[in-house]
Order: structure tokens, then C-alpha cells, then sequence
């Protein structure tokens, strides 16, 4: 068979990689200089 | 004349890995083109107008260029596609940053990178995934390389406003479009063997597909209802800032809103994808459609608050990019995988055509009526009307009756 599936424990790191991934790009929209920088530029367009 | 069924030529963990990293790159770097709006008119001393028409002649190249990108990728290979999507991309981004003239912008930022969008996305990695990922997961797979997408999306808009504030707005540019380079290499990873692009089942030319697909009802039907997605998702994206602002909402308000729109469409456009595995496509996208509407509705109906906005981000976030990998998936099930780029390219462009209509009536309909309400109501009716057209869709393959042989 060509493609075998992922073993549990990858499939829990691949998990874990993705949620850290987006917890920390979450987290940089939330960061209050970018918050202020975000929202001057996104009202600035309206 | 009837060929042997082709077997996967790579492996599925190289082309998802390399598919993924090119669409999030792809996708990232021109999501948060919307930034440079105010630094670029205000140091070039241009209207807002010659900036947004470049952007939405960007949209319209993207998809008028996607069926022949997609055409030449099924031909030539989506490695070609791709070395050229790559330069173009790097090559648009730099002159952008170097126009002068609005019309150079336009030649640039519009034509130049919308060329450069259709050999760099969707289209032309879908069919390196249709080609080589079994059936039985490609769907997944799709889901996968979609999330790629809207990550890149999600991580960009940070990290450009960074490289704005850091290196001023040219210079930003001329960093994108040496980080686009690294397209290139991961191209590398999607170049199929000699062979592999050889025609399985039947054979068919170019314009024997364009006519079959574009005379069966399904892909009509698709077709009409990818539409309506570029229509709701770019009318809530352009639009939804000044709707919060006319109602009095802090700006905070709208960033956190993008936010969520951002990480919710990353998980849904892969639970999109993972379920096309497990149910028919058909109704994945009516669901996926009618839900825009009564999240909508819903939305209207609230009384408006900052939670009802972030509500409303986080659930049309997970419907955002949601049908992109089952559509795909359809349209690979129902005519196979020799023409999947230019048939994908094909109902991209319809897509396009929504997102259009979807930027340019909501603000048409806004001066006509001094608000948004034709617009929301509008963006309903289409829902109801994409999740009715989408549930006859015949998933199977099509039949071709068999060509003897003189």
C-alpha cells in the first residue's frame, strides 16, 4: 500500500503544531500595538 | 481510443507539503494589500479610486488568467505554471512598489500580480493533488491545502502591518517580493515526471472538455453557486469595517473581527475538506450555503454589540473558504483529473465574477440607498439561492460513451 496512515502520536503532534501555530498568530492580532496599528490602517480604508 | 487508469507519481506528504507552503505564501501575501492603501495614495498623492480599481483589476486578471493557467498546468505541467506565477508575482510586487503613474500601478499591482495569483493557487495545486493523491482521500487532501491557504491569509495581515511599520511601505514591498521567490523552490516539489501528465480513460482535447463541462447541467450549477461565494465573502469583507463604523463601533472591534474571521476559516476550510471523505459534496456546500444565510439573518436581527460581531466573524469564519476544497473535489470526481486546473480555473472564474459584483454593488447599493440592507438582503437571497442549486448536483463521473476505434 502506498500511503500509509499517520500514527497516533504524530497525528496528536500535527494537531498540537496547528493549535500552537494559530494560538500565536491569534495572539499577534491581539497584541495592543498591532491592535492600534491593524485598526488606524483597516479605518483609514473606509 | 481507452487508456489505462494512471497510477500517483508522488508521494502525498511531498505534495501536500509543498502545495501548502506555495498556497499559504500565494494566498498570504496579497491578502493584506488593503494596508498599503493609505501610505501608498498618500505618498504618491493618488484617490483611494486608483488604488481600489488596481486591486479589483487584480481580482478580474486573477480569474480571467485562472482557466489558461489551469490549461497550459494540465499541458506543460503545474511546475512551468508556477516558475512563471513566481516571477510574475515577485516581478508585480517590486513595480508596484516602484509605480508612479496610476496606470503603472494598475499594469502592476492589477494585471501583473492577478496573472501571477492564477499560477500560484488553488487551481494549479489542485491538480497536482487530483493527480497524485488517491480518491479516496483527496478531498482531505483539498481541505488541507485550503487551510494552507487561509493560514497564509490568517499569518500575513500581522505580519505585513510589522513590515510596514518597520521598513516603511516600499521597502515592504520589495521584502514580499523576494519572500514570494521562495515559491520556487517548493515548485520543484510538484514537478511531475515525464509521463505523468499523459491522458488517462479517454482521450479528449482542450475544447472537447470546455464543451462537455460547460454543457452539463452540475457544472453549471456549481459554477453558479461559486458565485455567490465570492460575492458574500468579499461584499462582508470590503464592506463589513464601514458597516461596524457606521453603527459606532471601536475599530478594535473590527481587528478582533478579522481575526476570528482568520483563524475560524482555517479550521473550517479543513473540516470542509475532511468531511468531503466521509458524506456527498453537494450537501456539505448547501449546508455551507445556507448557513451564510441565517448567519447572516441572525446577524441582522441581533442587536448589535461587539459579541454579536465577534459571533458572527467566528461562524462565517468557519463557512469562509469552506467551499473551496469541495467544489474542487466535485468537479475532479465528475470529469476526472486530465483538465482539473482549467476546469477549476474555469469555475474560479465565476467566483471572481461574485467577488466583483459583491465589492462594486455594495457600494453602489449604499450610495443608492444610503445603507447596507439591499446589500445583507441581497447576499441572503444569493445563500438561499447557491444552497438550492448545489443540492441536484450529480457527483459521479460522467459518462462518456466509448469511441471506437476506425
Amino acid at each position: 500500500m502506498r500511503h500509509r496512515s499517520a500514527t497516533p502520536w504524530r497525528r496528536v503532534a500535527a494537531y498540537a503544531a496547528a493549535v500552537l501555530a494559530l494560538g500565536a498568530v491569534f495572539a499577534a492580532y491581539l497584541s495592543p500595538h498591532l491592535v492600534m496599528d491593524l485598526a488606524t490602517r483597516v479605518w483609514a480604508c473606509f | 481510443m481507452t487508456l489505462p487508469p494512471a497510477q500517483p507519481k508522488l508521494s502525498m506528504t511531498q505534495v501536500l507539503l509543498c502545495g501548502a507552503f506555495i498556497v499559504t505564501l500565494s494566498m498570504g501575501i496579497r491578502h493584506g494589500f488593503g494596508l498599503w492603501l493609505q501610505p501608498i495614495t498618500g505618498d504618491r498623492g493618488w484617490s483611494r479610486e486608483t488604488f481600489a480599481l488596481a486591486i479589483a483589476v487584480q481580482n478580474l486578471a486573477w480569474g480571467l488568467a485562472g482557466p489558461f493557467a489551469g490549461m497550459v498546468a494540465d499541458r506543460f505541467g503545474a511546475f512551468r505554471v508556477l516558475i512563471v506565477g513566481t516571477l510574475f508575482y515577485a516581478a508585480g510586487l517590486v513595480l508596484m512598489g516602484l509605480a508612479t503613474t496610476g496606470l503603472a500601478f494598475m499594469g502592476s499591482a492589477g494585471i501583473l500580480i492577478g496573472m501571477a495569483q492564477a499560477g500560484t493557487t488553488y487551481a494549479v495545486v489542485y491538480g497536482v493533488i487530483a493527480r497524485n493523491v488517491a480518491p479516496e482521500k483527496r478531498s482531505w487532501a483539498m481541505g488541507v491545502a485550503a487551510a494552507a491557504g487561509s493560514f497564509g491569509q490568517f499569518l500575513m495581515v500581522p505580519v505585513e502591518s510589522w513590515l510596514i511599520g518597520s521598513f516603511g511601505w516600499q521597502y515592504a514591498l520589495f521584502i514580499l517580493g523576494c519572500l514570494s521567490l521562495a515559491i520556487l523552490p517548493l515548485a520543484f516539489g510538484l514537478r511531475e515526471p515525464a509521463g505523468a501528465l499523459a491522458p488517462t480513460g479517454q482521450k479528449q482535447s482542450i475544447g472537447a472538455a470546455v464543451r462537455e463541462a460547460f454543457g452539463y447541467r452540475s457544472f453549471q450549477l456549481l459554477t453558479a453557486g461559486y458565485f455567490v461565494c465570492g460575492f458574500q465573502v468579499v461584499f462582508i469583507g470590503v464592506h463589513m469595517p464601514s458597516y461596524l463604523k457606521d453603527h459606532g463601533m471601536g475599530p478594535e472591534v473590527a481587528t478582533t473581527a478579522l481575526a476570528l474571521i482568520g483563524l475560524f476559516n482555517v479550521i473550517g476550510t479543513y473540516a470542509a475538506g475532511a468531511l468531503g471523505q466521509r458524506m456527498p459534496k453537494r450537501y456539505i456546500l448547501s449546508a455551507i450555503y445556507i448557513l451564510r444565510s441565517v448567519v447572516i439573518a441572525a446577524f441582522l436581527w441581533a442587536p448589535l454589540t461587539p459579541w454579536s460581531v465577534y459571533l458572527f466573524a467566528a461562524t462565517m469564519g468557519v463557512l469562509w473558504l469552506s467551499t473551496v476544497p469541495p467544489t474542487n473535489a466535485v468537479v475532479a470526481q465528475i470529469f476526472g483529473v486530465q483538465y482539473m486546473s482549467m476546469l477549476g480555473g474555469f469555475v474560479f472564474l465565476s467566483h471572481q465574477v461574485g467577488s466583483f459584483m459583491g465589492a462594486w454593488l455594495g457600494g453602489k447599493l449604499f450610495g443608492l440607498y444610503g445603507s447596507y440592507d439591499v446589500v445583507w438582503g441581497l447576499a441572503i437571497a444569493l445563500g438561499v439561492f447557491a444552497a438550492l442549486v448545489n443540492l441536484p448536483v450529480r457527483e459521479g463521473a460522467i459518462h462518456r460513451p466509448l469511441v471506437q476505434p476506425a
